[in-house]
């Protein structure tokens, strides 16, 4: 059994419980390297992973968080059977949007999804409906730690 | 020196020799007689006339006539009132100096001996190209005694003691020079249909030939060595844009350039050996040309056809088949398809993709999205082995991505898997031989 790409569907159909973001960007790599697959639109791209400095010797093992981003309407669809699902890293969809699609049967999946620390920017000002700076340094003071 | 043409030039005793007991006349190189530049008969003829008004002369027969010196119509051994006395020029050397004339040698009892055409070439040669004429079409090529252009007597006839021939239905001139272009030249090209004791014009010159790509030594070496010219007796189909055709000589070009075919081609026309690398026989220096340049598209002579030639040549070339039928290869598009280092080595793909198919469900993306095809008609894909791939596409005659002969939007896709990213560039399949394509990849650091 292996990760089955559908190309006609765009499904990336899991083979297994656990599995990563980069496991499955790299399946995808292998599987687009193979036969005619290249002539599909691509089902991920990828940011981060470069390593953040490799003269400081705190950060010589460090890398800038890795983004595996699904695209062209790609998804990613559990184990046809009842199970608990984990995965792990930064799986997001292009635009927004769950990253998964129901399985096909009626089965229950209890989807893990844990995202490791990652430096995030937070967009601020411009035109559209985003907190000021102040707003979000307020905010983080104002929350309740449980 | 330069050719006499006044008799004032001819000295008895220096350059012109009287001998009226043997009835010879004989021309030597002395005073202002050059035997290349020679004497013209015209001259000679006046200087006969001015020694005959002397009474040392008068108890011999006037030795020749002029029937008209305008078209070089001269007999020696009658005289004017046609009285035959068997005078004749002495040698062949003689014969070799005059100019501007053709003659008959007559026997004292009137038997034409010899005849000789003269031949005057038409045009400006290199200096010291030395051409050489056929009297039939058959025969072996002759040189011209003297180099840089042609004025000869050439004898065309001969009786039984003279050479036992009558060749006075052909004469061919050939102007092949290195490094010039060529000329040849026959009796049709100045509306003649024999040749005989008169000036026959032959146009033969040359220019530089700017296409001549190496010198004769080097016609020893690659590819030149390689590049050989085949006669056939039976047609031999090759098919151009898909349409067979027949030719009777093959030349193979060895993956050379047009330029360089031509060169050794224009080589070959210059061997006094057998140029046939069939089994046949043909002579280089009378064998007809096969190639020639306008411009920089190369035309095959009627019959002529060339394997084994470059691909980017394939769309400057015409060959004319057995038919004289001009035929052109479709135009075949070419260019390469250019990678960065994260996208080379084992384990890539690569893939030209038409963006839009002309069906359903055929466009870039889609499950029959089509791959773009050589003019082999192999599809462009593979492994990334170089950081340049060559690629070509059948521009005129492809219709897998749509009408032919028209341009079409193509993706190019690449991807190494834990070295470069998947990566896509979009692009046009002109009518271009250096379509280039480039795909850059940023490096797979997520690859587990």
């Amino acid at each position: 059994m292996a990760i089955l790409f559908d190309p006609v569907n765009r499904r990336i159909v899991l083979d297994r419980a656990t599995v990563s973001a980069a496991f499955l960007w790299s399946r995808w790599a292998d599987w687009s390297a193979t036969g005619d697959n290249l002539k599909y639109l691509p089902a991920f791209t990828q940011l981060g992973g470069d390593p953040l400095d490799n003269d400081d010797p705190l950060l010589a093992t460090a890398f800038a968080g890795s983004y595996v981003f699904l695209e062209n309407l790609w998804r990613v669809r559990p184990m046809e059977m009842d199970h608990d699902s984990e995965i792990t890293g930064q799986l997001v969809v292009r635009g927004g949007g769950n990253p998964f699609v129901r399985t096909l049967g009626n089965y229950q999946v209890n989807t893990k999804y844990t995202v490791p620390v990652a430096v995030q920017g937070i967009a601020t000002g411009g035109s559209g409906s985003y907190p000021t700076a102040e707003e979000i340094a307020t905010a983080v003071w104002a929350k309740m730690l449980p | 020196m330069a050719k006499i043409i006044s008799r004032s030039s001819l000295v008895i005793g220096s350059n012109l020799l009287i001998d009226e007991a043997n009835r010879t006349i004989q021309l030597v190189q002395a005073g202002a007689l050059v035997p290349k530049d020679g004497v013209t008969l015209q001259a000679l003829y006046s200087k006969l006339v001015d020694l005959w008004s002397t009474a040392s002369y008068q108890d011999s027969p006037f030795p020749m006539n002029t029937i008209d010196s305008l078209s070089g119509q001269y007999e020696v051994g009658v005289d004017a009132g046609g009285n035959f006395n068997g005078w004749k020029p002495l040698d062949d050397a003689t014969r070799n100096m005059l100019r501007d004339g053709g003659w008959s040698e007559y026997s004292s009892v009137g038997v034409l001996l010899r005849q000789y055409v003269g031949i005057v070439g038409l045009g400006s040669v290199s200096s010291g190209a030395q051409l050489w004429y056929q009297r039939t079409t058959s025969e072996a090529p002759i040189d011209f005694v003297y180099t840089d252009q042609a004025n000869q007597g050439v004898q065309v006839y001969g009786n039984a003691a003279n050479g036992n021939f009558d060749y006075r239905t052909h004469i061919k001139g050939y102007c092949r020079v290195q490094g010039y272009k060529y000329t040849e030249s026959t009796l049709a090209d100045t509306a003649k249909t024999a040749t005989g004791a008169f000036i026959v014009n032959l146009l033969l010159s040359n220019e530089l030939d700017a296409k001549i790509t190496a010198n004769d030594a080097a016609m020893s070496g690659a590819p030149y060595s390689g590049i050989t010219a085949t006669y056939y007796v039976a047609n031999q189909m090759r098919t151009i844009a898909g349409v067979s055709a027949p030719f009777r000589v093959v030349i193979n070009g060895n993956g050379a350039t047009l330029e360089q075919i031509y060169t050794k081609a224009q080589y070959l026309l210059r061997q006094s050996s057998d140029i046939d690398s069939g089994a046949g026989t043909v002579t280089g220096k009378t064998a007809a040309k096969l190639l020639n340049f306008l411009g920089d598209t190369l035309n095959t002579t009627t019959g002529v056809y060339i394997d084994n030639i470059l691909e980017a040549d394939a769309n400057r070339i015409v060959f004319t088949d057995q038919n004289g039928v001009q035929r052109t290869n479709t135009y075949t598009s070419a260019g390469t398809l250019n990678f960065n280092s994260n996208l080379v080595g084992a384990g890539s793909s690569y893939r030209l993709i038409f963006t839009t198919g002309p069906g359903a469900l055929d466009d870039y993306g889609e499950a029959g999205a089509i791959t773009v095809k050589n003019a082999s008609g192999a599809d462009i894909t593979g492994t990334i082995t170089a950081a340049s791939i060559a690629f070509n596409f059948n521009y005129d005659g492809d219709t897998l991505g749509g009408a032919a002969g028209t341009d079409k939007n193509v993706v190019l896709i690449g991807v190494r898997p834990g070295y470069g990213k998947f990566s896509l560039a979009e692009g046009i399949l002109t009518k271009s031989k250096t379509i280039s394509f480039s795909l850059t990849a940023e490096k797979d650091r997520a690859y587990i």
